[in-house]
């Protein structure tokens, strides 16, 4: 099923290929976020299904806090993308209940299996 | 050139009650009374006209005082007085041959004999004891002064008194006289986290728990100094059934902090080492990213040669993935990097819409990273070349990765086949793939062969357990 998908990544290259990807699944890419308060603002502006955050961005602002009030505030539930997923703590965990996780540097399978993942949560939650 | 001296002569020896001798001022013996044989344990030996130092050699030049002697009796010879020695070092044979260390007070005084040459008499006085006394009581103020931050003490644990050493006011931060005879001022003066622990332990002790306690708690000295201290004692029954715990304070603060430094220098090694490992992973998936986006761009056969690259950073992506999941640093498992990096290629090349089957065979191994990332450059090499032309004809088939040990066990072989419909001399990977099977076999130590096959294609690379 399409998703409308925000992207949350400072990264500019990381964020079209993800873009590119994405679009190429037939998923609906809202927007590219590269801090907090950016994907904060978009994501009350365009309530997408789903946000695609890496826990490191730029500046002060923190992908975890970002994803974490995502949830909170928004509802909107996450991938959690990053290249030191290790250093989540179980408090983290809980507080962005994250629907998969993708380790950088991440192959386009690896990306596909978690989209189709959350996918399936996200089904299964409008369903029930 | 013994001395006739008449034995009358010598009366007053003889008849002093502690250790003499007369003797040459040659320090040849002339006569030794009976308290000097018992002293230097020659009761029944000649000594009349042996040298003295004959009669009593050194043990060795440094332990003798024969030239203090000697100087002494020149001394006493020139001023006609008595001249007498500091205590000084001087062992004695005994009867088996053994030394035995001994310390001697000497005087000497000239006795002038009428129309005679003058002779020597030397007063004896072993002052071993008292030297040894001495150097005793020194070193025990020497180890009382190094041991000086051991503290002992003693809790009544009746009604909470405690005798202690000074050292114990000392190192809770009490001046002398300061903290009473209740062990309530010491309790206080422990770090909060662990006074609840001191008490339970050194208190609860009260309930006839006798044994042994080994406690380290931190101590709030008045100027807000922290310092840590280790108590050992134990729980003894003591007079009138009154539970005691005796036992020592040790100043362990130092041991402490070197812990600590230790700790934090650790903790900021792994932050290191977490940064600059996130950081590699970022910027692979950046190059990756970059590649992908201008292969989508591209057209003709850079479209290819750009998918060909981004493949090949993939590869090396996938063992990178793998790196630091656990506290392994130095090696890295393989098998799920390598059936992740086919997955992969099987995705790209579209392999279930054209019926192939890429089968991974991969025992459990760990790999140094760098030979990891030759292995996986080369089976991407290997799978992308037999699924580029293996398989031109449809009908599908099947690619097998396979990794094992080696027959003779010394080492692993990698075979890459497939069952498609090239024939020999059509196949393996050419150009810069080909080049790079080879360096990157090369890498890893590995030796190429080529199997013959009645259909498909085979590669077999066999590589030594370590480089």
């Amino acid at each position: 099923m399409a998703m409308r998908v925000l992207i949350v990544e400072d990264e500019v290259f990381i964020a079209l290929d993800l873009e590119s990807h994405l679009e190429m699944m037939g998923h609906e890419v809202l927007g590219i976020a590269a801090n907090k308060n950016t994907c904060l603002a978009q994501a009350e502006a365009s309530r997408p299904d789903l946000a695609l955050v890496d826990l490191h961005l730029a500046g002060p602002s923190s992908g975890i806090e970002a994803a974490a009030e995502l949830r909170r505030d928004h509802g909107i539930a996450c991938i959690l993308v990053s290249g030191s997923l290790h250093e989540l703590s179980p408090g983290d965990i809980e507080r962005i209940e994250p629907l998969a996780m993708l380790a950088k540097p991440f192959s386009m399978t690896a990306l596909t299996d978690a989209l189709e993942t959350a996918d399936r949560i996200l089904a299964r939650r409008c369903g029930g | 050139m013994t001395e006739p001296v008449h034995p009358d002569d010598n009366a007053v020896l003889h008849a002093l009650p502690f250790p003499a001798l007369m003797m040459t001022t040659e320090l040849r013996i002339i006569d030794v009374n009976l308290p000097f044989r018992q002293t230097v344990m020659r009761e029944h030996d000649t000594l009349e006209g042996v040298g003295l130092f004959d009669a009593f050699p050194a043990r060795t030049r440094d332990v003798s005082i024969e030239g203090e002697v000697r100087a002494s009796v020149a001394r006493a010879l020139r001023a006609g007085a008595v001249d007498r020695l500091p205590p000084g070092r001087h062992d004695i044979t005994l009867p088996d041959g053994s030394f035995t260390t001994r310390y001697w007070r000497l005087s000497h005084s000239c006795v002038a004999r009428q129309g005679a040459a003058p002779v020597i008499l030397q007063i004896v006085e072993d002052v071993t004891e008292q030297h040894v006394g001495e150097a005793l009581q020194a070193a025990r103020e020497r180890v009382a002064s190094k041991g000086a931050n051991v503290a002992f003490w003693d809790v009544d644990l009746t009604d909470g008194t405690l005798l202690r050493s000074p050292a114990v006011d000392a190192m809770h931060g009490f001046a002398e006289g300061e903290a009473g005879v209740d062990i309530a001022s010491f309790l206080e003066r422990i770090h909060p986290d662990d006074r609840q622990c001191c008490e339970s332990v050194i208190t609860g002790g009260a309930q006839a728990h006798f044994g042994e306690i080994d406690l380290q708690y931190r101590v709030i000295l008045p100027e807000g100094a922290q310092r840590w201290l280790l108590m050992q004692g134990e729980v003894i029954q003591g007079p009138n059934g009154r539970a005691h715990v005796i036992g020592m304070v040790i100043d362990v603060t130092k041991a402490h902090r070197n812990e600590e430094e230790l700790r934090t220098a650790l903790a900021a090694y792994r932050t290191l080492l977490n940064e600059v490992n996130h950081r590699v992973k970022n910027s692979l998936q950046m190059v990756a990213s970059i590649l992908n986006l201008e292969s989508n761009r591209a057209g003709g056969p850079a479209r290819a040669q750009l998918a060909a690259a981004s493949a090949r950073v993939g590869a090396i992506a996938t063992i990178h993935a793998g790196l630091y999941l656990d506290d392994d640093v130095t090696r890295v498992e393989i098998e799920r990097q390598i059936t992740n990096l086919c997955r992969h290629l099987s995705q790209m090349a579209d392999c279930a819409r054209r019926g192939i089957e890429i089968s991974v065979k991969v025992i459990p191994i760990r790999l140094a990273p760098d030979r990891a990332i030759s292995l996986a450059l080369v089976i991407n090499e290997l799978v992308s070349n037999a699924l580029q032309h293996g398989f031109e004809a449809p009908g599908g088939g099947r690619v097998e990765v396979i990794l094992n040990r080696s027959d003779d066990g010394s080492g692993f072989t990698l075979t890459v086949q497939d069952d498609g419909a090239g024939s020999a001399g059509t196949h393996g990977p050419a150009g810069l793939g080909g080049r790079l099977v080879r360096m990157a076999a090369e890498q890893f130590g590995g030796t190429i062969s080529i199997p013959h096959r009645e259909r498909g294609w085979a590669t077999m690379i066999q590589f030594p357990a370590e480089p």
